[in-house]
């Protein structure tokens, strides 16, 4: 038996140990891509809802909602 | 204190944007070297093995779910005692992640313990305490979403976190207390580790690549639910111009 295959074969528990570590690896990718898609997800509606309201971005920390909010409307609209 | 002043979303996303690339290149560090001298530095054990390779997958998983856990009942006193604004965010982002480092400890240990104790499971203290863990997870995952107001189910979440947070030393102290197949400590213990160098450090890389590789999700998952409530301002200042 090649030193490979020794290694795959893990003293006859490779059974046992690669779908530990093979399970490890799927539930932690899986972790990270939905972690980055949700997060992709957000930043594109908040980028797409900041196009809607060019005004806003600077704006500053006004907050007056009375006046500006329906006249940005008809400015994008 | 520093609590307060990251209260401030602004200032908070600003730390988490410099720190996530440091945090990122840290876990895929001591992951691939975690990996690397578990799988091919560290020997077989004299009574179980190739098998005790297991460990080095299992037992930070295990570590995970009690730190994941510790941490959400510590964000929810946060939340309900002093209500700091990004407590409840830390907490509901935690859960998943601890749910599925529960899992990976639960599953891990099943393929550990068939060839070792001879069966996939058993109902002794150690297992099912972490398996009423990985419930508690579901549970704060369910609290969490179900109201229609985002705060009254973080509350209901952070009561039920505090609640559950008794069986964290249960968990912790079932190998002393009970007879159980499950090996008692060997590294978190009076006395020092047992655990020889050569299998410490392998275990030491993985726990700590696994504790960075929280602690970057989390910062995402932060980040990603203080957009979202920029998003629901967004959407009830549009309903109100309307």
């Amino acid at each position: 038996m090649d030193a490979f295959q020794t290694f795959i074969d893990m003293g006859s528990y490779g059974s046992y140990v690669w779908p530990s570590y093979g399970l490890t690896v799927v539930i932690m990718a899986w972790l990270v891509m939905s972690t980055l898609r949700r997060l992709r997800n957000r930043e594109q509606e908040l980028a797409r809802r900041q196009g809607e309201f060019p005004a806003r971005r600077n704006r500053g920390g006004a907050t007056d909602t009375s006046g500006p909010n329906t006249s940005e409307d008809a400015a994008s609209s | 204190m520093a609590f307060d002043y990251f209260a401030n979303p602004a200032r908070f996303l600003r730390l988490a944007n410099a720190v996530l690339p440091w945090c990122v290149g840290a876990t895929v560090i001591l992951l691939a070297s975690g990996l690397y001298l578990g799988l091919f530095v560290a020997p077989a054990d004299y009574q179980q093995g190739e098998s005790v390779r297991i460990m080095y997958v299992h037992v930070p998983a295990a570590w995970m779910a009690m730190f994941v856990y510790t941490n959400i009942a510590i964000a929810s006193v946060l939340s309900l005692i002093w209500r700091h604004p990004l407590a409840d965010l830390a907490a509901s982002a935690s859960a998943p992640i601890g749910a599925a480092f529960t899992f990976l400890a639960l599953v891990t240990g099943s393929l550990w313990g068939k060839p070792m104790w001879g069966t996939w499971w058993v109902w002794d203290a150690r297992l099912t305490s972490v398996l009423i863990l990985f419930f508690l997870y579901l549970g704060h995952m369910a609290l969490t979403h179900a109201f229609d107001n985002p705060a009254r189910g973080a509350k209901a979440a952070a009561v039920l976190a505090l609640v559950g947070f008794v069986n964290v030393p249960i968990i912790k102290f079932s190998v002393d207390w009970w007879n159980t197949l499950h090996q008692p400590a060997s590294v978190f213990r009076a006395g020092g580790p047992t655990i020889h160098p050569d299998m410490l450090w392998p275990l030491i890389a993985m726990a700590l690549g696994y504790t960075l590789f929280y602690i970057t999700l989390l910062l995402l998952r932060i980040k990603s639910d203080l957009i979202g409530a920029r998003l629901r301002t967004l959407d009830s200042l549009r309903q109100d111009a309307a």
